[in-house]
């Protein structure tokens, strides 16, 4: 196992780290010869909790690549994404030349299995030269413990859901991340509040959030501006680029009945999930929302090219179609 | 189903859609209406300000719908109370209907209408904490809205910023159909819209400003017929001495006014000085108590700041007060008072009334820049004062004592002679200067020497200093514990008890001597300046 990157500019990486970094403690980075994926997963409960894959290409992140496994060549490994980012924040600041990260046994006096008490038996070593003011090189190393994910049962828990069944896709405007902050203050108000998501191709498209608390309030939020929805010709969209599948859905926008109801399609999330989205919303330039029978999914573009893609899965609290009974 | 309705004119309506056959009595002739309200506006920020000032005190409220206007009004343990003031102005539609049920009858003549429509009201119990953070998401996100197109520009006060197009761009619709009905609330825009139906619910709030012949329960509002002080400040000043006396975590607040005339100049004819003329000194001091001990924060006396200072004071309970000259002091829970903060600081001038029954009336108009010729909206504030244990102190034998002498800089001279015999050497810990500070031995005055009964100690800086075995450590050490207004009357002469004639006897010297020399060198602070007392 032999994991050597380089990189001059971690600005990218910084960006989609920081994005992701509220949510959880730990992620899991996957280092492939083509991607990178950092993903962050609740390892006991995936099906219940928000999941965020991002998708970077690593050719476009580090200028020198050398990953080398028996598994396909690929590494995946658990990191505590705090320390991460800190210690690429620490670079950024020094304005060094360039960053080298090393996949490390850690170097434990007592030998091996003494630390594996926590699993992290290895460490991700990121080193830098700095030159100061006096002309000195000053080299800084990081070591940040890792575990890493060998065996088969971890591996197959980190399988990016697939989307099947894809009932309706839109694009959603920039402007839209303001319905984030009309809905953030219904957060406080109650703990567990749940929030139902409508939309539907009828009536030129149409997105709305619906929020109720008992004896309280009742809240309506709807998009008033155009708002393109569409439905997909193949529902399986797995493996294919964000870009292809709307313009191809472009071409059946006609073809809409406005007298069927079943076009209406609603799904109930946690308020509180939907809202940890609002980051990753408010900086990415294309954010793309698609409705299945049992989640809703967040596709994200983080610039123009497709680099990085941020992909923000929510689990549907129940599924119903409100013409179904 | 009827415990929801909240009061039995407003139930009536449902009564008679049941026995629509039946004609009614004309008893019954207001009650066979409801109104129905709505209303639009885009003074959204405005609104989320004044109402963020209601939710210090309770998130519930009373909401009164009235063809004059929205009040809403919310209290605090009964201890304080605060009503708001919407004025229609502020809407850019505002309209209040009398739904007629009985179709049989004739409709009213418009002169009736009017009449009967000005005393209509809609009244709804609501959370009005959800109201205000409703209002106030809104307000920030015209503020993000804002800033971008500039991005960059010069980062102006969202509370200023007043001519862009794009915040006046969301309008939000008020309605509220009656009884049983929510309150909706919607905010519109170009991008989305968003409704909101809050439940409104039956509140035992009872409203004060309602004309009821109620002697049995004494309301919590300011009665203008017992004026006790009037105060107009400007808003700004204030808010920092609020802020300043939050921030040394202040418990009680003491008010001190005074209007007291003073003479300047020396006045001793013996050393041949001249009298210098009367003036007319207008004093509000804000003191403090707290963990640190006590400090005096003095509000500047120039006009434009304290633009008036009045106090009232009558013999006869039944008297009207009269303007006096005179000083005194009045005490508030700081944690209660500083409620009425967010208040004050969106305002720019504030008006403060205490009458003779210890409550406390502060009244701030709070002005909106984007709309220029909107009068204002009203929050009024009611508290009670502290009341106390230094009534039964000093109340029962001596109504009278000499309250100048209590946090006023100019007794200093006078009181270090009074004490000078017994207090003198016992004294270690008070400062040199304050203590011997190069005064003469009086000839003219002697203290009174009575075996009898222990003569009366004013109150003064040198007590809070000094453990005299006369007043010991119930009402001496660091601790004075004067927490109702007590009134210092004008004629001390009439008075004939001993107390009063060695008051006046005291008060002579203090208008004699060298007064002027420690009150001056605080007067002339330019701000609200602190003065720790006690440290």
């Amino acid at each position: 196992m032999k994991l050597k990157l380089r990189t001059q500019n971690t600005e990218t990486l910084k960006t989609t780290l920081s994005l992701i970094n509220p949510l959880r403690k730990f992620v899991t980075l996957r280092f492939t010869p083509e991607k990178l994926y950092v993903i962050s997963v609740n390892g006991q409960s995936l099906t219940q909790e928000p999941q965020v894959w991002c998708n970077l290409q690593i050719s476009s992140i580090f200028d020198h690549i050398e990953i080398q496994s028996l598994r396909d060549n690929t590494i995946s490994l658990e990191i505590n994404l705090e320390l991460l980012l800190q210690t690429l924040r620490n670079f950024d600041r020094a304005n060094s030349e360039g960053l080298n990260i090393r996949l490390q046994r850690k170097d434990s006096a007592g030998g091996q299995g003494t630390n594996t008490g926590n699993g992290r038996t290895a460490s991700l070593a990121l080193f830098y030269a700095n030159v100061n003011a006096n002309s000195n090189t000053i080299n800084h190393t990081f070591r940040i413990p890792v575990k890493i994910l060998k065996n088969t049962h971890d591996m197959m828990l980190l399988k990016e859901p697939e989307l099947t069944d894809v009932e309706l896709i839109m694009k959603l405007p920039n402007e839209f991340v303001s319905t984030y902050k009309r809905l953030d203050k219904f957060k406080k108000a109650s703990n567990n509040e749940t929030l139902t998501i409508k939309a539907s191709r009828r009536g030129g498209g149409f997105l709305g959030f619906v929020l109720e608390e008992e004896g309280k309030y009742r809240v309506t939020i709807s998009w008033n501006d155009k708002i393109d929805v569409q439905k997909p010709i193949r529902t399986n969209l797995a493996g294919e680029s964000l870009r292809v599948s709307l313009v191809q859905n472009s071409v059946n926008s006609e073809d809409i009945d406005e007298d069927n109801q079943y076009e209406d399609k609603e799904i109930t999330v946690k308020l509180k999930d939907w809202q940890m989205a609002s980051k990753i919303v408010a900086s990415c330039k294309t954010v793309v929302f698609l409705i299945t029978p049992r989640d809703c999914v967040l596709h994200c573009l983080l610039d123009d090219s497709e680099d990085v893609e941020i992909i923000y899965y929510i689990n549907g609290l129940r599924v119903r179609n409100p013409h179904d009974y | 189903m009827t415990g929801l309705f909240l009061s039995s004119q407003e139930s009536e309506p449902s009564q008679t859609q049941l026995n629509n056959g039946i004609s009614q009595s004309s008893i019954h002739q207001n009650s066979q209406r409801t109104h129905s309200f709505n209303a639009s506006t885009t003074q959204i920020a405005h609104l989320a300000d004044v109402f963020s000032a209601v939710t210090a005190l309770s998130s519930q409220a009373l909401m009164i719908i009235k063809p004059t206007g929205i009040r809403i009004y919310s209290e605090y343990n009964h201890v304080s109370n605060v009503l708001l003031t919407v004025d229609p102005s502020l809407f850019s539609s505002y309209n209040f209907f009398l739904k007629d049920h009985q179709t049989g009858q004739s409709s009213p003549s418009i002169s009736q209408l009017t009449e009967e429509s000005m005393g209509a009201e809609l009244r709804l119990g609501v959370d009005i904490s959800l109201v205000s953070d409703s209002f106030a998401s809104v307000a920030s996100s015209l503020g993000i809205s804002k800033s971008k197109p500039k991005s960059g520009a010069t980062t102006t006060n969202t509370h200023t910023s007043t001519t862009n197009p794009v915040s006046d761009s969301v309008t939000c619709y008020i309605t509220y159909e009656g009884e049983g009905s929510p309150l909706v609330i919607e905010f519109e825009d170009n991008l989305m819209s968003e409704k909101i139906e809050f439940l409104t619910f039956y509140t035992d709030l009872v409203y004060p400003y309602d004309d009821v012949d109620d002697d049995e329960e004494e309301h919590l509002v300011i009665s203008h017929n017992d004026i006790q002080f009037e105060l107009i400040l400007r808003s700004d000043v204030f808010t920092n001495l609020l802020q300043d006396l939050q921030q040394i975590s202040t418990l009680d607040l003491y008010i001190y006014l005074s209007n007291e005339r003073r003479q300047l100049g020396s006045t001793t004819a013996k050393r041949g000085r001249i009298r210098g003329p009367s003036l007319m000194d207008n004093q509000l001091n804000f003191i403090s108590k707290g963990p640190i001990g006590h400090s005096k924060l003095i509000y500047p006396n120039e006009r434009t700041i304290l633009e008036k200072l009045l106090i009232f004071g009558r013999n006869d309970p039944n008297d009207d007060p009269k303007p006096v000259n005179t000083s005194l002091i009045s005490c508030y829970n700081f944690l209660n008072f500083i409620k009425i903060f967010r208040a004050v600081k969106m305002s720019s001038k504030c008006k403060i009334l205490k009458d003779f029954n210890g409550v406390l009336s502060i009244q701030v108009l709070c002005k909106n820049q984007q709309l220029p010729n909107y009068a204002g909206t009203l929050i009024t504030f009611n508290m009670l004062e502290v009341s106390t244990v230094v009534n039964e102190i000093y109340n029962d034998n001596n109504n009278n004592i000499n309250l100048n002498n209590i946090f006023d800089d100019e007794s200093y001279e006078y009181i270090k002679n009074y004490n000078s015999k017994n207090i003198q050497r016992d004294l270690p810990s008070v400062p040199r200067e304050a203590r011997i500070h190069d005064y003469e031995p009086l000839e003219e005055y002697n203290p009174p020497v009575r075996e009898s009964e222990p003569a009366p100690i004013p109150l003064s800086y040198a007590l809070f200093r000094t453990v005299e075995p006369e007043i010991s450590t119930d009402k001496g050490g660091s601790n004075v514990q004067i927490n109702e207004t007590i009134y210092e009357s004008n004629e001390r002469g009439q008075n004939n008890n001993d107390f009063n004639a060695q008051g006046s006897k005291k008060r002579k010297r203090t208008d004699n001597g060298q007064v002027d020399d420690d009150g001056k060198s605080i007067k002339n602070v330019g701000g609200a300046v602190e003065v720790p007392l006690f440290l």
